[in-house]
């Protein structure tokens, strides 16, 4: 940790650190937060925006906090943090594990939530024909165990039609 | 020539950016969308392994030569492309900035005609692209779209009920389209206009970029206007809305000619006279002038000054002047005095069939 620095005018230490820039040139200030009154180094209206500025801060930090104690992403590892710092999500699953900060970024990039438009159209055909086929092969490999032969026989070729078509 | 560029045949090829003289229209050089796909199930690039990035490559690559309009198209692994390769793919407008530079497992696969090429492990895992010349939305979309539906016939894309097609960018999510067009606004930048059109097409929530792509100039008064959003709204009215913002800078870009040949008739023909000589005559000439020279060029062609084909021409030497394209013709490395020499050969070669521009066109 820095030393922390001492105020310009007191030994107390400096929670203000000004940086002026007047006619080009370039001074900076430290100071405690009662000289910085007593000076009127900052007019009052300034004085706001920095107060104002030091409440941004404080929230950022908080923010900040949140991100770094939101657990990992249990599919790719990657920390909510990361994703703040590199405006990029590390896996699909990032969407759902970190639902409550991803959606509210991405309402505020895109201004609404909601998707309008083209769905994928065979991703449900294929996830039913897996289940079918998952099926299927649970009840060939009964039937097989059972000596069911011409059962199995009949199952091997639907499973094989199935393939076929998923292919196409 | 030797065939020592494995990307050659696609530089020998008649393609749709640099051939097609006929379908070249004043204004807007073509129209582009893009859509941005993932797997289901793996990792995004910039949080994939080197090995886990060739994985999906393998897949993806797998499922798009099966797919309807690819099935014939060219592919290439990144990494096994030369530096020189990918800079001339990056001017041919095939693959991006961000996917030349990438880290290993980066692919494209494009098609004859070189109007799709569909980009592997840039940002998203597929970054599928069509183009053509001229402006016309509806004609890309319906390619696309198609296209699309045909990878996905194959490939199993991250989709979420609420946020639409997941992107590792929150700011691609919903649609994962980026539509744009490419313009040719000289005019509206001579008469000082140009920041006017951002900011009021920034309200309408489009950006406006420079020719390729975020953070690049507009070189040759040519630029990008595009969707920003692609949450909430369907593609048809993001589509419809760029459509009529991009028919009204063209009107904008039209009234400003007028204006200026009205108001600075001399000043305007004398630079286009100028652009014309400094291309015909001229003997070191850098990347930058000769878009700017060739821009002058093609508003002319607008003008009726030079017959309809020098657009097409125009075009076409706007990519082939880029250092890249350059240093194929001499199959190698060239540095920058040696290109500006080499460059302003070919454009004097080019511009020595022209006719002489007809002043009295806008007589």
């Amino acid at each position: 940790m820095p030393k922390p620095q001492e105020c310009k005018n007191c030994q107390k230490a400096a929670t203000i650190h000004l940086t002026q820039i007047i006619d080009g040139k370039v001074t900076k200030i430290d100071l405690c937060e009662d000289c910085v009154h007593k000076e009127k180094y900052v007019g009052e209206l300034a004085f706001g925006q920095v107060e104002k500025l030091a409440e941004g801060l404080k929230q950022a930090v908080a923010e900040q906090m949140t991100l770094a104690k939101a657990p990992p992403c249990p599919e790719c590892g990657i920390r909510l943090e990361e994703i703040g710092k590199n405006g990029r999500a590390g896996c699909p699953a990032c969407y759902d594990h970190f639902a409550d900060a991803l959606v509210g970024w991405v309402e505020k990039v895109q201004g609404t939530l909601g998707h309008e438009g083209k769905i994928p159209a065979h991703a449900s055909r294929r996830a039913v024909v897996r289940n079918q086929s998952d099926t299927w092969q649970r009840e060939l490999a009964r039937a097989v165990a059972e000596e069911r032969y011409e059962d199995a026989a009949a199952l091997r070729d639907q499973l094989r039609t199935l393939e076929k078509e998923q292919d196409e | 020539m030797s065939e020592k560029f494995s990307i050659e045949p696609l530089l020998r090829a008649s393609s749709e950016l640099t051939h097609r003289q006929t379908s070249s229209v004043p204004v807007v050089l073509m129209t582009r969308i893009r859509l941005a796909r993932n797997l289901s199930g793996f990792f995004f690039p910039n949080r994939a392994s080197d090995e886990q990035r060739m994985e999906v490559r393998e897949r993806c690559l797998e499922g798009l030569k099966k797919t309807s309009g690819l099935r014939r198209g060219s592919c290439w692994e990144i990494e096994k492309l030369s530096g020189l390769e990918r800079r001339i793919l990056v001017e041919r407008h095939l693959i991006s900035r961000e996917l030349s530079e990438g880290k290993p497992g980066g692919g494209v696969i494009i098609n004859a005609a070189q109007t799709i090429a569909v980009m592997i492990n840039e940002e998203d895992h597929l970054r599928i692209q069509a183009m053509v010349t001229g402006l016309d939305l509806a004609k890309v979309w319906k390619q696309i779209d198609a296209l699309d539906s045909g990878i996905e016939g194959h490939l199993d894309y991250a989709f979420h009920q609420e946020l639409g097609y997941l992107t590792a960018c929150p700011t691609n999510v919903g649609t994962g389209m980026r539509a744009s067009a490419m313009m040719h606004l000289p005019a509206l930048v001579i008469s000082g206009q140009m920041e006017k059109v951002v900011r009021a097409v920034a309200k309408l929530g489009l950006v406006v970029r420079g020719l390729f792509g975020e953070g690049s100039d507009a070189t040759g008064s040519i630029f990008q206007v595009s969707n920003q959003k692609t949450l909430g709204e369907s593609e048809s009215i993001i589509l419809n809305r760029l459509q009529a913002v991009l028919r009204t800078i063209v009107q904008q870009e039209q009234n400003a000619r007028l204006l200026l040949l009205q108001n600075d008739r001399n000043r305007l023909l004398d630079r286009i006279g100028r652009a014309f000589g400094i291309l015909r005559n001229g003997h070191v000439i850098s990347s930058d002038e000769a878009m700017a020279m060739l821009s002058l060029v093609r508003m002319a062609v607008d003008f009726g000054m030079f017959p309809g084909e020098v657009r097409g021409t125009v075009d076409r030497l706007l990519i082939e002047a880029q250092p890249g394209h350059l240093q194929y013709w001499v199959e190698g490395e060239l540095e920058s005095a040696g290109r500006d020499t080499l460059r302003a050969e070919i454009l004097r070669k080019e511009m020595s069939v022209l006719p002489d521009p007809d002043f009295r066109a806008v007589a």
